[in-house]
């Protein structure tokens, strides 16, 4: 079956989600996100079903997984951190994503090679993603901020040191996970290849944002972090693998 | 030195490693990426930031709360992980691409390939272990396109003293440790005279410190970020 299906009105609701949250109206949005969600699940659901196993080997199986992330990681904000303003973010970012799977190839079965077959698969990959839809969310929040009021920017500027902190130990924990699994497969903690070189870049991104926002004389730069975190990110995610090269992380694509 | 001298060298670091990261990736070569990683200069920059991790543990003052807690936990953790992966610079070694042949025979001398020129253990081009190893059996699942599903090899240790040989599986993932050592199965090839496994064998004396500063780091991370009070800075 055509996952397209799904794909396409999950984005449409996504989008449609996002305009009714701009206008306050609060239910319909909530169904209609709840409605681009149960399509998006589906398609993650095709994904791991005709594979075998958790899909995130290739770029249209982990957009896919990563689209899927924002509705959960917005409840936890919510709930957790005051956060249920951010409700149309997430649901942009959700939306945002399953508009770039449209345009992924890699549909259908993938094979699972040996190297892939370890207990860090699913942990590595799963925390990657829990960090990197916060920060798609915060780089959003904090691009809009640039042209709202002052009474935005505040509530920005905490909402998005929030999603930070968040996303900060999901970041360490991805990353330090894949050095463990790295030292398993190929015999060393760290190799400086550059998927490898860039998700340590993004880290320090990441890490110069929170030091930066806590410390006053240096807070007015902290925003520029973000905006770097952001663009660590889609290199790490994207652009190193569309490099080619000699990176041990050619699985996905 | 106060907080702001700290994050401004940390900034400089950073600045430097993306650099780096930048040159590799637009002149991305091994050799570029060879030269500029396994430098004494990327020696000295992580040194520097464990100095700087030093300087932050001592800089937090006040009550012992979750927070502080984690940030501790966190610190110390990194500098604990880079301690580990230095010792591993200075006390480490690696054979690389090591051909076994798939024949019963064990082998205790390894010969270093050539291209090895960073062996810290030894200057000899042969390794005496104290232990031998062979395989005596290689199985492999192939996908339709003919590309790898699974492969085994069935390894055979001879350890000093001892007659009789253990035999062990050895898989991509599941690296096998013997005697300070730890082997992994890194591919195989099929030659004339029957199949051959290229195996690697490591040494890392820093191994549990990096990886208890791993475990500090991650954990650290989750005691001061998700632990912190709501809306707390």
């Amino acid at each position: 079956m055509n996952m397209l299906v799904f794909e396409i009105p999950s984005i449409a609701m996504y989008i449609l989600a996002t305009v009714l949250m701009v206008k306050n109206k609060e239910k319909i949005s909530n169904i209609i996100w709840t409605l681009a969600v149960l399509c998006n699940g589906v398609v993650v659901l095709n994904n791991w079903i005709i594979n075998g196993y958790v899909p995130f080997v290739s770029m249209y199986q982990v957009l896919t997984f990563l689209a899927l992330m924002f509705a959960p990681i917005y409840l936890f904000m919510k709930f957790r951190r005051d956060g249920a303003w951010m409700k149309g973010y997430f649901c942009v970012a959700a939306a945002f994503c399953m508009t770039g799977v449209c345009f992924m190839s890699g549909r259908g079965k993938w094979h699972f090679p040996p190297a892939l077959q370890s207990i860090w698969f699913v942990p590595h990959i799963l925390a990657y993603m829990i960090a990197y839809s916060l920060v798609v969310v915060a780089f959003i929040i904090t691009v809009i901020g640039f042209f709202k009021d002052e009474g935005f920017r505040k509530k920005a500027d905490l909402g998005v040191y929030n999603l930070a902190v968040a996303a900060f130990p999901f970041m360490t924990m991805g990353m330090f996970f894949g050095a463990i699994w790295a030292d398993a497969v190929w015999g060393d903690f760290w190799s400086f290849d550059a998927k490898e070189n860039w998700s340590l870049v993004t880290w320090l991104m990441l890490i110069l944002y929170l030091h930066f926002r806590r410390e006053e004389k240096l807070k007015k730069y902290a925003k520029v972090f973000i905006v770097l975190t952001f663009i660590g990110v889609v290199v790490t995610m994207l652009f190193v693998n569309m490099m080619g090269g000699s990176s041990n992380h050619t699985y996905s694509m | 030195m106060n907080n702001k001298n700290i994050y401004l060298i940390m900034l400089v670091i950073s600045i430097i490693i993306t650099g780096m990261t930048i040159a590799v990736s637009v002149n991305g070569t091994a050799g570029t990426k060879e030269s500029l990683f396994n430098s004494p200069f990327v020696v000295f920059l992580f040194a520097a930031y464990v100095a700087i991790q030093v300087v932050c543990i001592f800089n937090i003052k006040g009550k012992l709360t979750m927070y502080r807690i984690g940030f501790y936990v966190l610190h110390c953790g990194l500098v604990i992980m880079l301690v580990g992966m230095f010792v591993y610079y200075i006390k480490g070694d690696k054979i690389v691409n090591v051909p076994v042949p798939v024949d019963g025979s064990t082998y205790s001398r390894i010969q270093r390939t050539a291209e090895e020129t960073d062996s810290k253990a030894s200057d000899s081009n042969f390794v005496d272990l104290d232990f031998a190893l062979g395989f005596s059996d290689f199985k492999v699942e192939k996908y339709d396109d003919g590309s790898d599903k699974f492969y085994d090899a069935k390894m055979i240790l001879v350890k000093r003293g001892v007659e009789e040989p253990e035999y062990k599986s050895l898989r991509v993932n599941y690296p096998i440790r013997i005697n300070g050592w730890k082997i992994y199965l890194m591919n195989y090839e099929n030659s004339g005279t029957g199949q051959i496994v290229d195996i690697m064998l490591k040494k890392n004396p820093g191994e549990y410190v990096t990886l208890s500063g791993i475990w500090m780091t991650i954990i650290g991370g989750f005691i001061m970020c998700l632990l912190r009070k709501r809306g707390a800075e």
